[in-house]
């Protein structure tokens, strides 16, 4: 691993009976993205929110470039930036106002024009903040996030509740973030934004990390591949379909044939080699490779958003 | 639940106690009688009229001693039998002086209303036999007889205003903020606690002085107040009460995340302060069970103090009370709320 940015060790939160946060650690190097994937209540906002100095750990250590928490928590301030998971600004202030505002709380400040081209709201810039919507909200609050051109930035459920436009719009800044190096602390929980995002993944249960490498890994750590999901149109003879090797298991699930694979590619062949010795039509063919989903489901037997 | 139904019902049996009065403590005037004639006359205006009017509770005494209690505050109404009264009764050319204080009555319609029970009562009396009674109104106090009700009122719609911006505009805004989370944004980035408290105070500050000065302007153009005492200690004293209620406001705003909680406890302190501070009426008259909560009201401090300079030209060294009272606010809510102060 490159240079480690960010150290967790240990961490523990309680509130009466319950561990919000039981044990977590990890370390994070700088410039990667780093996803919590979690479901809610799993404990990735108060995982986050230990480390952005908004309450105190029962025991365990936060190190953030080098400098421990919470007693650097004030020169921490300067080179972190943060987008909570829900904010709330002034009602009777501009766009470019608040950006100006916060602005001058740090000591080095990012231009208002360059934010807004950042998060493309530059027409919104003389608009009260009470009138934009839900994603243009998420965009301010993450230039707000990047008011002070942080080397850090944790981005709570950036993209929770909004539209999939504005999910891919806020997508396209992140990764504008990760290629201006800085590293990235993101909670989220939905799976797709952690594949395309994360460069390492930690999943989150009940206050545990119960897996954390890449998506691609996690992914790897099922042992069935992917699936094809296909109709026949005639008698499809199961038996020649499960002497192929890559082919592990031959179901059928409302008149559908569901094939579990090990490699797609070698698997696909084989069925439409099957297919064309039976004289069998095939329709309404589907490849689908695993996902965190499944990985998930995998290693807790619950969905992600049960 | 408290906010819909017990604070409706507290505020009737606070302003039924104050207004309604109640048959165990009826409401009844402070009068004092100084009868200097001691004649047939003069004795039956005081023991058959005056002494059974329900209303009036009646105290007799020496003219000049009387006089010196209305002045130092304590007394509300002195009525003079001037010496000779008998006699010119029979020439019906009969006067009865009513003095009343700057410090607590103010208002002619009141002291118009007790002349007219006077004279009826009186006359009742005096069975058919009508001579007219002349009044003579005396104000006692420095400024003598030159002012209003406007005068007396000025002071404590200052006083309002203070104190609403200060519950209303800090202490609700701030449990409001702290609710939607703006608090908790501010608490990530580098921006001290006392910056931000400071940009309040001085803000608010602003706003609270030109509301002050809106409405000075509007009573004398508008309404032709007087201002009879030094326009600056006035400020000087404004300036002490705001810095009192800032911290009030803060202290409400200091800890509470719920903005309903945060209105609430505005509106519990705001309305009977509002309505017992002396600020539209005085506040002597009100039953005797009232009169230890009336003095531990600031807002009572903050107007009656502005009074005494605004109208009576009271320096503003010499309103140790007042002084003291809004100081010990200022500084006992201020150090408690920095303490319990919490952004989240």
């Amino acid at each position: 691993m490159a240079e480690i940015y960010v150290q967790v060790e240990r961490l523990r939160k309680t509130y009466g009976n319950l561990a919000a946060v039981d044990d977590i650690s990890f370390a994070i190097a700088k410039g990667e993205v780093f996803g919590l994937l979690g479901p809610n209540g799993a404990g990735k906002t108060t995982t986050l929110e230990i480390m952005e100095g908004l309450r105190p750990a029962d025991s365990g250590r936060v190190t953030i470039a080098g400098m421990e928490l919470p007693g650097a928590f004030d020169r921490l301030k300067q080179i972190i930036g943060v987008q909570l998971q829900a904010t709330s600004l002034y009602d009777r202030i501009k766009v470019a106002e608040v950006l100006e505002l916060f602005g001058s709380y740090y000591e080095h400040a990012v231009g208002v024009d360059e934010l807004l081209r950042l998060v493309s709201l530059e027409e919104k810039r003389k608009s009260f903040v009470k009138t934009l919507s839900g994603g243009q909200l998420q965009r301010l609050a993450l230039a707000l996030a990047l008011v002070n051109d942080p080397r850090l930035v944790f981005l709570d459920e950036p993209t929770t509740g909004l539209d999939p436009q504005a999910r891919q719009n806020l997508w396209t800044i992140i990764e504008k973030m990760k290629g201006e190096g800085r590293t990235v602390i993101l909670t989220t929980h939905y799976m797709e934004e952690a594949e395309r995002l994360a460069d390492r993944v930690a999943i989150i249960d009940h206050g545990k990390i119960i897996a954390m490498d890449t998506p691609a890994a996690l992914i790897r750590l099922l042992d069935a591949g992917g699936k094809i999901i296909c109709t026949a149109q005639g008698n499809l003879p199961h038996d020649q379909l499960r002497d192929v090797p890559e082919i592990t298991a031959v179901e059928s699930e409302n008149g559908r044939c569901v094939l579990k694979v090990t490699e797609t590619k070698r698997a696909l062949a084989a069925l439409l080699r099957v297919a064309e010795e039976n004289a069998v039509e095939l329709m309404d063919l589907q490849v689908s490779r695993p996902n965190l989903e499944d990985v998930f489901l995998h290693l807790t037997g619950r969905h992600l958003r049960e | 639940m408290f906010w819909s139904y017990a604070f409706p019902v507290f505020l009737i049996l606070l302003f039924g106690a104050i207004f309604g009065g109640s048959n165990s403590e009826p409401f009844r005037l402070r009068v004092a009688v100084a009868d200097q004639d001691q004649s047939y006359f003069s004795r039956i205006l005081v023991d058959s009229a005056l002494a059974r009017i329900p209303t009036f509770r009646l105290t007799e005494g020496n003219l000049d001693s009387l006089l010196a209690e209305l002045r130092d505050g304590s007394g509300i109404m002195v009525v003079e039998i001037p010496q000779g009264f008998g006699e010119q009764l029979l020439r019906s050319d009969a006067r009865v002086r009513v003095h009343y204080s700057e410090a607590n009555m103010r208002f002619n319609s009141t002291a118009q209303a007790v002349m007219q029970v006077i004279e009826y009562h009186f006359a009742q009396r005096m069975k058919g036999f009508q001579p007219p009674l002349k009044f003579e109104n005396v104000m006692v106090g420095k400024q003598g007889a030159d002012w209003d009700y406007i005068d007396y009122l000025l002071p404590g719609l200052i006083g309002i205003s203070v104190m609403s911006t200060c519950l209303f505009s800090i202490g609700f805004v701030l449990t409001s903020y702290r609710e939607k989370g703006n608090l908790k944004r501010l608490q990530v980035t580098p921006l001290p606690k006392w910056v931000f408290v400071s940009a309040i105070i001085i803000q608010r500050y602003f706003i609270i002085l030109s509301q002050a000065v809106l409405l000075l302007a509007i009573a004398v153009v508008v309404f032709g107040a007087h201002i009879n005492g030094s326009l600056f200690e006035a400020w000087l004293f404004l300036t002490l009460g705001m810095l009192a209620f800032i911290s009030l406001g803060f202290l409400i705003g200091a800890r509470i995340a719920r903005a309903e909680t945060g209105a609430g406890i505005a509106n519990v302190i705001f309305f009977p302060m509002m309505f017992l501070s002396g600020t539209f009426f005085p506040v002597d008259n009100l039953p005797a069970f009232l009169q230890p909560l009336l003095k531990i009201l600031p807002l009572k401090y903050l107007v009656e103090g502005l009074r005494k300079i605004v109208v009576e030209d009271v320096s503003v060294l010499s309103l140790g009370v007042e002084t003291t009272v809004l100081a010990a606010c200022t500084i006992v809510f201020f150090f408690i709320s920095l303490k319990i102060f919490r952004w989240q």
